[in-house]
Formats: C-alpha cells, sequence, structure tokens
C-alpha cells in the first residue's frame, strides 16, 4: 500500500480508534450507570450520589483524553495534494508497457491518469533510464518516447497526443493553496476538534487545542466543517489563504429560543426550571393527547394515566402536589391562551387539541418561571406552542398510522372448576363455624338454619364444570385504532401559515367502547410591514366518543369489576341467545351483572365542540420597543346522552328495571385578551429584555341536565319518550381574572444572569377583602462557563448555576366560595295538608378573607455539558411549601355550620430531580439517551386549627374510612388496619390482642386476621387503624434511548415509578375470603387448621363474613388491600425507516418516512390488578390510589406511514 | 404607518375599557344562587328566608328523628329491638351513649344550624323596608322558634353556647363558651315574652302551621313550669287556657281523633312540625321509623319499616284497663301473609306515605292536653288542694280517655289521691299514657327529678340526666368548651 494512502487511511483509523474509544469509554459508562438505574430499584437511593459522581469523573476522563489526543490527531492530517515533482517513486522494472506504467504510478501514489485509447493506442514499450525519479521525471521519459504530453490537474494527469513539438513536454496546473484558519464558536472560543474535510474527497483535517487548522486546497473547493452539536457548516475556498470559521450551536441547543410565559428567551439564559419535549419526541407516542405524550419524558413531571378509556384523561403532577382540595394539576396554556382543564375518567378537554399540531411543549417548573402565571401557577404551567409554516418551503405532509391495541394482561380468577371447589369450602367453613359437632361432611339435608351453610346444587361436582367463562376475554377485545394527519405548510419572508386537518379513530379495548376526533388548525402569521406583525391561531375539533360502564363497584354495574367477579361456570348466553343473569348462587342477596350485557346495552355519548383561537398583533413602536395584543377565545359545547336501559339492573335479583335516561349540555365561554409591551436591548455587555403587560380573562360555564324514567321500551333513548322527568336543572358560573406582569430579564457579559419577574392578580373567586394578589420572582444565573478562569477548560461546554425564589398561587377552588350561597329549605304552611313554601336558607358561611393558596419555591439548579454538549446534565433541588391551604375545615357548629371554607393547612414537597442527554455515539451510527430521575418527598405541615387528621372515605368503599391526611404524613395515605398473620390456634388467641364483642366477649377466632395492636391497649378496636401506604411515590424515572443506523432508526422509552402503594379496594370483592364472588386465585388458598394454613397469607374462607364482624375483611381496609405499585413500564418502543435522498427524488417527495411502534409494551410489577397507576377518583389528593376496577391500558402495535410532499 | 398606530391605540383602548380595568369585573355574584350579598333585600325575601327557620324543625337533629329518640327511646316508653336500627340508637336506649355518639352531635349542630337561621332573620329583617307589624311578626316566629330550639338544647345539655347574633365569619365561632342554663333561659323567656307580644291568635288558610300567641304562651308556661316557677308557670298557662275563645283550642271529643293526617292541625293543635310527602324533600319519616323490622308492609305500605322507637311491653300494661288511648297509641302485633306476628309498635303516625320516608303525618310539639296537664301539674305544685281546680283539669284528660275521674275522696283506692305527692305521680302517670310517644315523656321524668329513680333499672346513672356535649365540639375548641360532668 502507498504510504499516502495509508496515511490517510490513518486519519480515519484515528477517528476510529481514538476518537470514537474515547465515547466508547464514556457510552459504556453511561451504559453501566444505566443499568445501575435499571436493575436494583431498591437502592437507587443510596447509589444516586455514586452516580452523580461517577458521571462526572467519566466526563472528566473523557474530556482529558479528548484534549491529549486532539493535537495528535492535527498533526497525522496532512492531507494535501502535492506536485508530480514533488512525488518519488522508484520503478520495479526497466521497460514497461505505457499502461503498465501508468498503473504503477496510479498504484503507488495519488495521481490518476486520463487518457483516450486513441492516445496510448500505438504508444511503444516504454524504457526506463532512470529508476528512481519523480514522477515528472519519469513522465517526461514517457513524453520523448511516445510522442506524448501530460497535464497535472490536481492529481489528475492527462494524457494528451503531442499536436507540435514545440508543446511543453508536461503542464502542471497546481491550483492548490494552503489555507489557515481558526474555527470559533458564538462566542469566539475555539473549538478543538472541528473536522474539516474537502467536499467530495476523503482529505480534511482536525482543528487542534486553539481551533486552529492547516489544509490544502484549491480554489472553488468546499470545506465542510462539523462538529458534534454545531451546525456543520460549508465553506468555499476563495483567493484568500486564511478562512476563520464561527460556528454555531445545533438547534435544540442552548441558543435556541423557548417560549416561556409572555415571551422567549434564549435557553443559555435561562435561570429557572424548565423542561421542554419537542415534536420529535412526541411523534411516535401513539396517544390520542399530549398529557399522555408526557409521561416518563420529563424530570419532576409525573403523568399518571389511570384510565384507559377512549379520551380518558391523565393525572400530571408536576413536582408533587400541594393542594388538598383546591387541585394540582397544572396550568395549560395554549398558544397563549391559559386553558381551564377540569378533566375526569371519562372526559379530558386536552384530547381536543391534537398531538400531531405540536410543535414543543414547556414545563414551567419553579417560581422563577411560573411566577408570572400568578395566581394560577402554583401547581406548574404546560405551555403548549403548535406548529407554523417555515420561511421559504411548502410543503405538505401526510402522517396515517394504524393499527391494534389489546389489554397488556388479564386478571388471573379461578376457573369454573376451582371457582366451585372454593364456594364449596367457603360454605363447609361457614356452617362448621355455626355451631359445634358440625362437620364439613354433612350433608345439605342436615344444614339448617342458613341458606349460606347449602352447598349450591351446580357445584356438586367441580371437576365437571372445567374451565368454564373467562370473562374477561369476553368483554376485551382486539381494537383498531387509526390516525390519519395532513398538513400544509409554508412561507416566505412575510407570511407563514401551517393548515392541517387530523382524523383519530380509537377502539377502546372494551367492548363498545371508542373516541373519534376531528381536528383542524390553521395557524397565520404575517409581517404586514416594517412595524406591523399580525397572526392567529384558529383549531376547531370536535370529539365524540361511546363510554363504557367500565369503571367502579359492580354494585353499579362497573363492567371491569363485573368481569373478575362473574361466576365463571355461566356463560354470557344462554341456548337462546339471552343475556344470562348472573347469579349470586342462589342465597338471594344481591347480584353481580351480566358484564357483557352491560358493555353491550349500556349507552353513553358524549361530544366535545371546541372553539379554540386567539389573535394578536405586534406593532415595533421603536427599533427595540415593541406592543402586541392579543385576544383569544375558548367556546365547548359538550353533550352527553345516558340510557341505561330496562335489560341493565346490577346488584338486583330481578332481570329488569324501569330505563332511565339522562341528557346534559354544558357550554364553557372563555375570553382572554392580553396586552404587553415588550423591549429588547444590549448597551455593551449589559443585555436587557423587559415585558409589562395587562390580561383580563372571564369564563362562563352553563351546565343543563335532565333525567327522566319511565320510558315505553329501549328503542327510543330520547328524554321526550321519558313518562316521568325525575330532575332537571340549568346553572351558570362565572368567574374572572385580571392581571399585571412585568418581567426583567438582564445578563451582563452573559455571565451574571438575572431574572425578576411580578404578577398582580385580581381574582372574582376570592373574598372582597383579599381578592388582589401579588406574586413576584427572582431567580439569578451565573454561567461559570464563561469566565476567564474556565477559559483553560474548554471542555466545559456549559456549566451555569442557577437559584430561583418566588412566589405562586393557587386559585383552583369553586367560583363562589368565598359567598355566602344560598340554598332552599322549603317548608309547608297552610290548611288541608299544607303547600309547599319557598325557603332560602344561607348555605355557607361567606368569608371575605378567603384568598388563594401560597406556593413559597425555592430552587437550585446547575447546568453542565461538556463536549460541545455532547453530554449534558442539569440538576435540581427545590422546596415548595404551599402554605394558606384552602380547607374546608370543621369550624363550631354553633356557628351554624359544621365545616367553612378556609386559608389554612401547610403542606411541604422537596425533592432532587436531574436531567441527562447523553449522545452516546455520533457518525453513522447515532445513539443519544435521554435519562430523568426525581424524588419527591410530600408531607402535610399544619391542618385546621386543632390539627385534627382529615380521615375521608373514597366513595368505593362500604362504609368504613379508607384514607388519612394528618400532620407529618403524606396526604391520603391508606388507613386501616395492618394484619400481623392468622390467629392459629387458641394459644394464639391467648396471648394475641383481640377484637371484642360489645359485651367484651372475645370475637377473633383461629383463621382469621390478626391485625397489629397500634395503641397497645391489648385489643383491637378502631383506634388500632394505622396508615398502610400512600400513592406518593419515592422516585420516578424515564428514559429514552434513540439509535440512528442509515435510514432507519429505532428507540425504546422506558418509564418508572418506584416505591408507591396502591389501595385495591376492589379486593373487597375480588379478594375477600368470603365465598360470595370470583376471587383471584392469590386469594382462594385460605387457612384450613393450624396444620394445613393454605397459602400462610389467607384467612379462613368463610361464607358467612358477618360472622366475623370486627375482623371481616369486606368493609374494613386492612393492609392486605395496600399492594406495592412500583411499576417499570417500557412506554414506546419505535422502529422507523427513512427513505433515501435518491429513493426521494425519484418518488418526487421530499421526506417519506415508515414506522412501527408499541406504545404500553410491557410493564414489570408486581402489582395483581391491572393498572398499578390506577386512581378511581382522579386526581383527588385526599383518596387518590384507590383501583375499585379501572379500564385497563392498552397496548398498542401501530404502522406509520409519513410522506411530505 | 400612522393609521397604524390610531388603530392600535384604538383597538387597545377599546378592550381595556372592555375589560373595565375596575373591581366590577372581579366582583361577579351567583348567577344560578342568591347570595348573603344580594338576598335578604324584600319583604318577600324575608318571608323565604323565615320559611328556612321553619324548614330547620324537619332537620334530622331536630324532629325528624332526634326529639324522638331523645324524648322517648330514652325514656322507658320505647326501646330498640332489632340492632339494625342503629348502634347509636342502642346507645341512647341503653345509658351506654358517650360524647361521640352521633345523636349528640346530630342534634346540637341541627339545633345551632337552626338558631343561625333566626338570628338571620332577626338581623336582616331590621334595614327591610316592610309593613311594620308583619315584620314584627316575622321577628316573633323567628323569636319563638329560637327560643324552642334553645329551650330543648338548654334541656338536653344543660349549659350551652348563647349565639343570638349572625355568625359573619368562621374565626367567630371560636369565641363561644358555655352560658349557664340561667342565661340560655334568660333568652328564651324573653325571646317567648316577645313573640307572645307580636303573634296572632290565629291563622287562617295559607299561614296556618305558624307560630301563634298561644304557641308562645303555652311553651313559655313549660319553660316556667321546667324552671320550677310554678306560680310564673300556673299564671301563664291560665292565660293560655282563658284565652280559649280566641285560640279556639278545645280537647277533640275523642283522642283518636287528635292524630293522623286527617286531624292535622286541629283546634287541640299548638304547634306542629309540618310534612308533607310527594317528592318534594317534605316528607316525615315516622310511618317507616315507627314501622317494625321484618313486617313488610303489613305496618306500612310504602318503603322500608326501619325498625325504631319500639313500645315496650311495660308502656303497653302502663295503661288502665278501659284507657281508650291505648289502643289509638300502639299495637302489639301485625298480620304479614296471614301470619300474625307478636310485635309493638307505634300507631299515632301510621299512614302510607307516598315513597319511603316520605309522609303526610306532621309531629306535634305542643297540644293543649298537654297545657291543661301543665297547668294542673303547676296547680299543684303552688299548693295542693283537694278536689280544687288541678284535680278539675287533670280530670278533663281522663273522661275524654274513658277513664273514672279522680278525687281526693274516692272509695276506689286507685282513683284517690289525697296529697300533693300522689297527685304528682297521678299527673306523671296522666301525661304517659295522654302524650305517650310525642317526645315529652324523658323531658318529663328529668324536669319532675324523676328519671333516675324510674331509669335506674335501665341502666340510667345520675349525670345522664344531660347528653354529653359533642366530643367534635371541644376537641375544635377545647379552650372553651367543656364537658358535663361523668362523661
Amino acid at each position: 500500500m502507498d504510504k499516502k494512502v495509508q496515511e490517510r487511511t490513518a486519519i480515519h483509523s484515528c477517528e476510529n480508534q481514538n476518537r470514537h474509544p474515547r465515547i466508547e469509554d464514556s457510552r459504556s459508562g453511561i451504559l453501566r450507570v444505566f443499568l445501575c438505574f435499571n436493575l436494583p430499584f431498591q437502592i437507587m437511593k443510596k447509589i444516586l450520589p455514586l452516580i452523580v459522581m461517577s458521571i462526572k469523573m467519566l466526563v472528566r476522563g473523557v474530556a482529558i483524553l479528548c484534549l491529549t489526543l486532539s493535537p495528535l490527531m492535527a498533526s497525522t492530517s496532512e492531507a494535501q495534494v502535492k506536485s508530480i515533482d514533488e512525488v518519488h517513486l522508484k520503478l520495479e522494472k526497466t521497460s514497461y508497457s505505457i499502461l503498465q506504467l501508468f498503473q504503477e504510478i496510479e498504484r503507488k501514489t495519488d495521481f490518476r491518469f486520463f487518457y483516450t485509447q486513441q492516445a496510448v493506442k500505438n504508444a511503444p514499450t516504454i524504457t526506463s533510464t532512470n529508476a528512481s525519479a519523480s514522477v515528472e521525471g519519469h513522465l517526461v521519459e514517457v513524453a520523448k518516447q511516445a510522442n506524448l504530453r501530460f497535464k497535472q490537474v490536481n492529481n489528475t494527469i492527462s494524457v494528451i497526443p503531442a499536436s507540435n513539438q514545440t508543446q511543453e513536454l508536461i503542464t502542471k496546473e497546481i491550483q492548490f493553496a494552503t489555507i489557515k484558519g481558526k474555527v470559533t464558536d458564538e462566542t469566539g472560543a475555539p473549538i478543538p476538534g472541528v473536522t474539516i474535510l474537502l467536499q467530495g474527497s476523503t482529505s480534511g483535517t482536525v482543528t487542534d487545542i486553539d481551533g486552529n487548522y492547516t489544509i490544502e486546497a484549491a480554489e472553488g473547493q468546499v470545506l465542510v466543517f462539523s462538529f458534534i452539536g454545531y451546525q456543520t457548516l460549508n465553506r468555499v475556498v476563495g483567493t484568500s489563504s486564511i478562512l476563520d470559521v464561527r460556528m454555531s450551536v445545533e438547534e435544540n441547543n442552548l441558543q435556541e429560543f423557548v417560549v416561556v410565559g409572555y415571551g422567549t428567551i434564549q435557553k443559555k439564559d435561562i435561570t429557572g426550571a424548565v423542561s421542554a419535549i419537542s415534536s420529535d419526541k412526541i411523534k411516535d407516542q401513539q396517544v390520542p393527547s399530549l398529557d399522555l405524550a408526557l409521561a416518563g419524558q420529563m424530570a419532576g413531571v409525573v403523568v399518571t394515566q389511570s384510565t384507559g378509556a377512549p379520551g380518558g384523561g391523565a393525572s400530571v403532577r408536576i413536582r408533587g402536589a400541594g393542594s388538598l382540595s383546591a387541585g394540582n394539576e397544572p396550568l395549560y396554556v395554549v398558544d397563549g391562551f391559559p386553558v381551564t382543564n377540569d378533566f375526569d375518567q371519562r372526559n379530558n378537554p386536552l384530547n381536543t387539541i391534537n398531538p400531531a399540531d405540536i410543535d414543543n411543549i414547556q414545563v414551567l417548573k419553579d417560581a422563577s418561571a411560573t411566577a408570572i402565571y400568578g395566581s394560577r401557577g402554583a401547581n406548574g404551567v404546560i405551555l403548549i406552542t403548535t406548529k407554523s409554516g417555515k420561511n421559504g418551503t411548502s410543503r405538505i405532509d401526510f402522517n396515517i398510522s394504524t393499527g391494534v391495541q389489546q389489554v397488556e394482561k388479564l386478571v388471573d380468577v379461578l376457573n369454573a372448576r376451582e371457582f366451585a371447589a372454593y364456594i364449596n369450602e367457603s360454605r363447609n367453613n361457614a356452617w362448621v363455624n355455626s355451631g359445634p359437632n358440625r362437620l364439613a361432611t354433612d350433608p345439605n339435608s342436615a344444614r339448617l338454619g342458613n341458606v349460606m351453610y347449602l352447598l349450591p346444587e351446580a357445584f356438586q361436582n367441580p371437576e365437571s364444570l372445567g374451565e368454564g367463562t373467562n370473562w374477561q376475554k369476553e368483554i376485551f377485545r382486539t381494537a383498531i385504532m387509526s390516525n390519519y394527519q395532513l398538513n400544509f405548510s409554508g412561507g416566505n419572508d412575510r407570511t407563514k401559515y401551517f393548515v392541517s386537518a387530523g382524523y383519530l379513530d380509537q377502539e377502546g379495548v372494551i367492548i363498545n367502547s371508542d373516541l373519534k376526533r376531528y381536528s383542524f388548525r390553521v395557524n397565520v402569521e404575517s409581517q404586514m410591514n416594517r412595524k406591523v406583525k399580525v397572526g392567529a391561531n384558529l383549531t376547531p375539533s370536535y370529539t365524540f366518543s361511546n363510554q363504557s360502564l367500565a369503571e367502579g363497584n359492580w354494585q353499579g354495574g362497573g363492567i371491569i369489576q363485573s368481569a373478575i367477579t362473574a361466576a365463571p361456570h355461566l356463560t354470557p348466553y344462554d341456548e337462546f341467545g339471552n343475556y344470562t343473569k348472573v347469579t349470586g348462587q342462589g342465597i338471594g342477596l344481591s347480584e353481580v351483572d351480566n358484564p357483557v350485557k352491560i358493555a353491550r346495552e349500556y349507552f353513553h355519548q358524549q361530544g366535545t365542540l371546541r372553539l379554540l383561537g386567539t389573535a394578536f398583533a405586534e406593532y415595533s413602536i421603536l427599533e427595540n420597543l415593541r406592543f402586541k395584543t392579543l385576544v383569544g377565545g375558548d367556546i365547548r359545547n359538550f353533550r352527553e346522552d345516558i340510557f341505561s336501559n330496562s335489560l341493565i339492573n346490577p346488584n338486583n335479583i330481578n332481570p329488569t328495571k324501569p330505563a332511565v335516561g339522562t341528557n346534559a349540555t354544558s357550554q364553557t365561554r372563555n375570553w382572554l385578551a392580553e396586552f404587553t409591551l415588550s423591549y429588547a436591548k444590549s448597551f455593551g455587555k449589559h443585555n436587557l429584555d423587559a415585558v409589562v403587560g395587562y390580561t383580563a380573562q372571564n369564563e362562563l360555564l352553563d351546565v343543563n341536565r335532565m333525567t327522566g324514567t319511565n320510558f315505553p321500551n329501549d328503542n327510543i333513548k330520547t328524554i321526550n319518550a321519558a313518562g316521568l322527568i325525575t330532575s332537571a336543572f340549568n346553572t351558570k358560573e362565572e368567574w374572572a381574572l385580571l392581571s399585571y406582569l412585568a418581567r426583567v430579564n438582564y445578563n451582563f457579559d452573559d455571565r451574571y444572569l438575572l431574572t425578576a419577574t411580578f404578577r398582580r392578580d385580581g381574582s372574582s373567586r376570592f373574598g372582597a377583602d383579599s381578592r388582589w394578589g401579588t406574586f413576584p420572582s427572582i431567580s439569578l444565573g451565573w454561567r461559570l462557563s464563561e469566565e476567564n478562569f474556565m477559559s483553560d477548560v474548554s471542555w466545559i461546554s456549559e456549566l451555569r448555576l442557577r437559584a430561583s425564589t418566588g412566589l405562586t398561587g393557587n386559585n383552583f377552588i369553586a367560583n363562589y366560595g368565598a359567598i355566602g350561597l344560598t340554598a332552599q329549605e322549603n317548608y309547608i304552611f297552610g290548611a288541608s295538608g299544607g303547600v309547599l313554601n319557598n325557603g332560602i336558607r344561607l348555605a355557607n358561611i361567606p368569608n371575605s378573607n378567603l384568598g388563594w393558596e401560597t406556593n413559597r419555591q425555592t430552587d437550585i439548579g446547575v447546568e453542565f455539558g461538556v463536549l460541545q454538549n455532547r453530554f449534558y446534565l442539569s440538576a435540581d433541588y427545590y422546596q415548595k411549601r404551599t402554605s394558606d391551604l384552602l380547607l374546608n375545615v370543621p369550624v363550631p357548629t354553633l356557628t351554624g355550620y359544621s365545616t367553612a371554607l378556609q386559608n389554612i393547612g401547610e403542606i411541604l414537597n422537596k425533592g432532587l430531580e436531574f436531567t441527562v442527554t447523553s449522545r452516546n455515539t455520533v457518525g453513522a451510527f447515532k445513539w443519544t439517551t435521554d435519562f430523568n430521575i426525581s424524588t419527591n418527598n410530600i408531607s402535610v405541615q399544619a391542618l385546621g386549627p386543632d390539627g385534627s387528621p382529615i380521615i375521608s372515605r373514597q366513595v368505593t368503599s362500604a362504609s368504613s374510612p379508607t384514607h388519612i391526611t394528618q400532620i407529618g404524613s403524606e396526604p391520603g395515605s391508606y388507613y386501616g388496619y395492618q394484619v400481623v398473620g392468622i390467629y392459629q390456634n387458641q394459644q394464639d388467641l391467648d396471648s394475641s390482642p383481640v377484637i371484642l364483642n360489645g359485651n367484651g366477649t372475645v370475637q377473633s377466632k383461629p383463621g382469621q386476621l390478626k391485625f397489629a395492636d397500634i395503641n397497645g391497649d391489648g385489643v383491637i378496636t378502631t383506634a388500632d387503624r394505622t396508615v398502610l401506604g400512600s400513592p406518593f411515590p419515592d422516585y420516578t424515572f424515564g428514559m429514552t434511548n434513540t439509535f440512528n443506523y442509515k435510514s432507519f432508526d429505532f428507540a425504546f422509552t422506558l418509564q418508572g415509578v418506584q416505591g408507591f402503594e396502591v389501595l385495591n379496594l376492589a379486593r373487597r370483592y375480588y379478594g375477600n375470603y368470603s365465598g360470595t364472588y370470583n376471587v383471584l386465585r392469590s386469594t382462594a388458598d385460605g387457612w384450613m387448621s393450624e396444620t394445613d394454613r393454605g397459602d400462610g397469607v389467607s384467612p379462613q374462607i368463610d361464607r358467612n363474613f358477618n360472622a366475623l364482624a370486627g375482623s371481616n375483611t369486606v368493609n374494613n381496609v386492612t393492609s392486605l388491600f395496600v399492594e406495592d405499585g412500583s411499576f417499570l413500564r417500557i412506554r414506546n418502543i419505535t422502529l422507523g425507516y427513512n427513505l433515501s435522498q435518491s429513493a426521494l427524488q425519484k418518488l418526487k417527495l421530499s421526506s417519506a418516512r415508515l414506522s412501527f411502534t408499541v406504545q404500553n409494551a410491557y410493564t414489570f410489577t408486581k402489582y395483581e390488578g391491572y393498572n398499578p397507576e390506577v386512581s378511581a377518583q382522579g386526581g383527588s389528593t385526599l383518596v387518590p390510589g384507590v383501583d375499585a376496577g379501572g379500564y385497563p391500558l392498552a397496548r398498542s402495535f401501530m404502522f406509520g406511514l409519513n410522506v411530505g410532499f | 404607518m400612522k393609521n397604524y398606530k390610531v388603530l392600535f391605540a384604538a383597538g387597545a383602548l377599546a378592550l381595556m375599557t372592555a375589560t373595565g380595568c375596575s373591581s366590577d369585573f372581579l366582583d361577579l355574584a351567583p348567577i344560578s344562587q342568591q347570595n348573603s350579598n344580594n338576598f335578604y333585600k324584600t319583604p318577600e325575601d324575608m318571608k323565604n328566608a323565615l320559611t328556612a327557620v321553619y324548614g330547620s324543625l324537619q332537620y334530622g337533629g331536630q324532629y325528624y328523628s332526634s326529639l324522638h329518640i331523645i324524648g322517648e327511646l330514652r325514656s322507658d316508653n320505647t326501646e330498640i329491638t332489632n340492632p339494625a336500627a342503629g348502634a347509636d340508637q342502642q346507645a341512647v336506649d341503653d345509658f351506654t351513649n358517650v360524647p361521640v355518639t352521633s345523636i349528640s352531635s346530630n342534634t346540637w349542630n341541627a339545633h345551632y344550624q337552626g338558631i343561625q337561621a333566626a338570628n338571620i332573620l332577626i338581623d336582616k329583617i331590621q334595614p327591610v323596608a316592610m309593613d311594620a307589624n308583619l315584620k314584627a311578626r316575622y321577628v316573633g316566629e323567628a323569636k319563638f322558634l329560637r327560643a324552642l330550639m334553645y329551650f330543648n338544647l338548654v334541656r338536653i345539655y344543660g349549659d350551652v353556647p348563647l349565639v343570638t347574633t349572625v355568625i359573619s365569619n368562621p374565626q367567630e365561632g371560636y369565641a363561644y363558651g358555655r352560658e349557664s342554663a340561667d342565661k340560655v333561659y334568660e333568652l328564651i323567656i324573653a325571646d317567648l315574652t316577645e313573640a307572645e307580644a307580636a303573634l296572632p291568635f290565629v291563622y287562617t288558610g295559607a299561614d296556618i302551621g305558624r307560630a301563634t300567641k298561644g304557641a308562645a304562651m303555652s311553651l313559655l308556661g313549660k319553660v316556667h313550669l321546667t324552671r320550677r316557677q310554678w306560680s310564673l308557670a300556673a299564671e301563664k298557662l291560665k292565660q293560655v287556657i282563658d284565652a280559649a275563645s280566641q285560640t279556639r283550642y278545645q280537647l277533640r271529643p275523642t283522642y283518636a281523633a287528635v292524630f293522623g293526617v286527617a286531624n292535622e292541625n286541629n283546634t287541640e293543635s299548638i304547634f306542629e312540625v309540618q310534612f308533607k310527602g310527594g317528592s318534594n324533600g317534605e316528607g316525615s319519616p315516622f310511618s317507616n321509623q315507627f314501622a317494625p323490622i321484618g313486617s313488610g308492609t303489613a305496618v306500612v305500605a310504602v318503603g322500608n319499616p326501619l325498625g325504631q322507637n319500639i313500645p315496650t311491653n311495660e308502656m303497653f300494661q302502663s295503661y288502665e284497663a278501659g284507657d281508650l288511648r291505648r289502643d289509638v297509641s300502639m299495637a302489639t302485633s301485625y298480620v304479614l301473609g296471614g301470619r300474625e306476628t307478636k310485635h309493638n309498635y307505634i300507631l299515632k303516625y301510621r299512614s302510607t306515605p307516598s315513597a319511603n320516608l316520605d309522609a303526610d303525618v306532621n309531629w306535634i310539639v305542643l297540644r293543649y292536653a298537654d297545657v291543661l296537664l301543665m297547668y294542673a301539674e303547676a296547680l299543684n305544685e303552688v299548693g295542693f288542694v283537694a278536689d280544687g281546680p288541678a284535680f278539675e283539669f287533670l280530670n278533663q284528660i281522663r273522661t275524654r280517655a274513658g277513664l273514672p275521674t279522680v278525687s281526693s275522696t274516692n272509695a276506689n283506692a286507685a282513683l284517690r289521691i289525697s296529697n300533693q305527692a300522689e297527685f304528682r305521680l297521678a299527673v306523671e302517670k296522666e301525661r304517659r299514657s295522654e302524650l305517650a310517644f310525642e317526645g315529652h315523656r324523658w323531658f318529663d321524668l328529668v324536669r319532675t327529678g324523676r328519671a333516675i329513680q324510674v331509669l335506674a333499672s335501665k341502666g340510667m346513672q345520675a349525670h345522664q340526666a344531660l347528653f354529653p356535649i359533642p366530643q367534635s365540639q371541644i376537641d375544635i375548641n377545647p379552650a372553651l368548651m367543656t364537658q358535663n360532668p361523668g362523661y
């Protein structure tokens, strides 16, 4: 091999073996770190500091390696073209044919010959006179002997037949010059290690530690400058031999402008805690609404998808939960419009915003960022910016994705055979326990007194029943989901537009449930002239869904719970094709209804028509001073029709009941006007950016609801057919908010940053004496990486410390909480039995001092990027103290009221957040890892005046309380008896705390649950209820790995939530140890005797649970209902293929992508129900985390095709 | 360019003006509910507010449940025979109720809720421009109701907080501790005196059911009697009797004609809590509450039989032979599906509800027979006069009940009353039979100091003459709220 070729190869092998190994190092290190994250979650907390330290050390190692190697690489990169008189070679033979000689030279040098066959056809054999000579020397010989002429142009030697003898034998046109220059970043700092390539060749070089390079290049050639994290630059070589280059940071990096409230700011200047996600990260998430796309993506942002119902909402918590009653959902701001989001399990207003229209989402977390939203900023703010057209390009994008969804798992319950045996066992035990000398072998004829002792006829021979019906399979289906999106976008230097239409058609995994969304968007923006810019966003959408009665207790017809508890020996339909009445095994009590029937017959349609739009006009008063007016409206029309027909009659032995129909409509009308004046100017090293504004917003809610019964039949479902209207009402509510706001961003020399914000809010919701509140914040930043003393450490690309503190508020309470409202209190007067007289009383104490919940948040953070931010870490510690909690606290009832809404109580959230982005490999194979982990510690600091705990009952519980909120604990902790075992024998009873009857006799028996005696008084009473767990996780994390190779890309997202519990209240039915319904397999193996303890955990199965009274697990919350909910979910897997440029050109497309996505691929958890993220009451803080049979999440497999024209 | 400037300025100005820039923009009154700021303005508003004070009588903690649970169940008249009726009622019956038993808090809360409604009316009506007589009457009605509620409170709990003004801020509630019963009675007497002056003797038509002058006088008589102010009581009760031509009070010809839906607001009735069934939330619960558990539709045809307030066998036996009142007041068996089941139950409130707990039948608080018996009692306490007027009034009641009259010289020892002490017991017994199941027995026994003698066998201890102050109220304001001794 020729030396030069070797040299050149060396450049690249150096990149392969030296540069990449350095990256390999860091990658494997990071990989190791991530493995640590993935494996032993429990020890995470302990090793967190270790991880942080090891990341730091790795980064430092990589940087040092890089620095030491940079000069080496620079010196080995002499890739220049030489003149033929400079290159010598020794010929091995003395005579050659002319072609042989050309080949010999080509083989040993970089020169290439260019000739026609005609020219060399008659050339004689060349005899070498001098074996060692320059190429020129050899060619001169050839020229003479073969009468040819040569012309060198760069590395090409053209062979020309001699036309006359005066012609020069050799012409050299060496147009190369040595180009020197320096590569710097925008701040003028040198960038070492920048690769410079001659376009179309393999020649190139690398900048040294001072950013200097030297390269040979000819005029007109193109130099390609590339470096990770920076935009690749092409520079044409001109006449100058000096070519200095300033590279700018790649998009999505520090130079990028991010949207903050009422303006934008450069990422590098942010002094608050802000997380962002771009459309890139959303595009492959197969979710109907944007809140679901946020799961696992950002530190400190916990998205809990508690229901899989099409259109159901997720609860979003930013940095824990600060409020007990005023709501914990963040404020959503769509294109500058703060929208009202009152989501529930069935209806999520965010559905109306098509995720495909979103360009980016910013999550404002600390007070510095949120205080500009004042009395609504306490729970964090989510800013959604929709797409806009790009300058100079017009394109059409068409996206289609379609696929199927399935439930991830089925709950493991007994089959028919096992069920029969289980029921028989429960009744035998009930019989044996009912009196002395009673045996399990006694026949039915001997069992008197109670139907619960009788063995059902159908279960005489359990084996003959076989598997029976798996009711879950009967209600679940493989559901189809399709999503279509068509975008038109484009623009010129004055006007940009983005127009889209989308259609989503999602079937639910439970039969008869679905969601359809038709969404449209028009975003336009135009610079009318030098001074005036106008724009508008208009978003009409219509969502329509068929809801199923999936959630809740079976008594109310909850399909999920019914399917789990329904007797498996029965079938959905009888031999005539009619629905089977699911029976309670013949004891004449309430009955689980046929879940297939409920799913098929229950009629519940919802439709929402929404028009969200804003328009703005901006006027440049001076060059740096702009006035902007924005007006917007959000009009939502919601319609709902519910018809529970006569066949649906859960919790009843009768097969039918009168049908009940409900028709409801509501209209929400919200308008906003906003005026801002912004000013931006640099004075030398002082940079100033300020905004002041005034906004007004008003919302009117108008609700109609009508319910009727006595329908002649089930055919006509509208209320006109109802014979009797049982209720009809119309109510209206209104709120208004007036605000003044101001913000100053100031930085000195890009090193010292300051942001101060101020907002003054007046809210109609609060008392006349505390109507106005002031919300200031201040934050400071210090970019150490810009300091002179850091200039030597150029591997640190960003090092910024930031700290912030400020006040925000939470005004998400009832609209008229401060006002004394009246309520009906009628009475009868008059002769002959009298008539109703309208009476009106005051329903609550007015509280003119009622104000917002105050949230004081302090945050310190660090931003750390190395190697031009190839590795980037952002870390935050925060403390968020919410005081003046809006609580309906007990007051002395001599006031005439038992509770009053007051500002009282305090909650403290504090936590740590880490976000890491690492570009592990670059080049042909690209691997990027985004990782975040966060902890949040929440505790109640103060409650009502007497500090007494708030004990609450979630409605699906029978009668006992389920949750406690007390000082020193997490709010909404589960509350009940701690099971410590099972009483084994009399001796055990004698030596353990027991439950006593009213008359003092011991009620506990061997085989029953033994509870912890919390107060140590020797007996088990309600005073022994204790905290059993809470829904607040110890930590949450998310990781996305993205791989790119040539046209392929692959990514997967993990979401982990660790260290929280679920209160599985549905176990009251499917884990109740009393043989009333079908149960979890894990709860069916009950205690039989001291020697046969079953699974060791379950008590004795006994049909007569009333005999267990205080000990019974049916109506009391015990620790057996509390399960570890920790999970690790593979949230998303996407494999994509982008068509190559050449294929695109052939097809006349500008882009095309095929993708395959699996959403909710797998969940690793010990939780026995469908979904550990469940919460029967959505975002409630007082009764959270209850599983009452929630709609399971679907796993979806989707194919996608995106085409751009 | 100038045009733009003008346009901008105009547009911005227009929008800013539209939003008002003022507090009016934020001063949003509820649209679908009236509120404390815009209500209480007109005579009609005040009429509605007064109706709400009456409405509070229907609360569970007042005449809907508490007053028969305390007045009857606590006494020897009735009992709980089936635990399904509720552990808290069982505890009241058994004298095992404690400060957390719900009866205490329900009763306390409901009475103060009603008192607050009365306070609001008395306060808010002052500036309202309206007919002065009507205004005085409204105030009189509210004061009667406030006095009635305080009277019940002071009889049940002893010393209680005395709230006479509108509570306008939750914090104000913490300033109130318990006032001595004497102070409370001072207010009761003042309120009733004012009510007596302001109220008419009778109402007609649509106003029937409102508090009358007679009601105020009768209640005041009862208050004096309770406070052992015998001559004051006798004087006031005599006024009631003497005013019969104006009050139109008289004993109904038969005992049965006093009770039942058909006889509501009759001439013997002085004050009733009004109920009316039919899906408007105004129905009474007694027909269902007092039917034995398991009696199906035999006793109450609609809704559930709840098994509360079941007459004791001893009650049944306490009636004298031939007392016509017994079989009007109670029964001892019912027939269901052709089979007779022995079970006591109250008949006085039997009716057919329109739905479960939704019957027309009223609750009589005061009636003329009570006044006559109280007057007899007061006269006897002022001084025993053999065969004096006290005997006359006692015998009026006995005669209607189909019983022979009593006298100081009757040959039949059972009908002979020879001294003050015997007369006391005779009145006590007569009241038990005459006013059976109307919520008087417990209060009578406590008032006369006989409770511990009569009820010790049921488990009563001396301190249990008063109910415990609700624990929740002590917990919430431990500095000022104290518990009754013994609890």
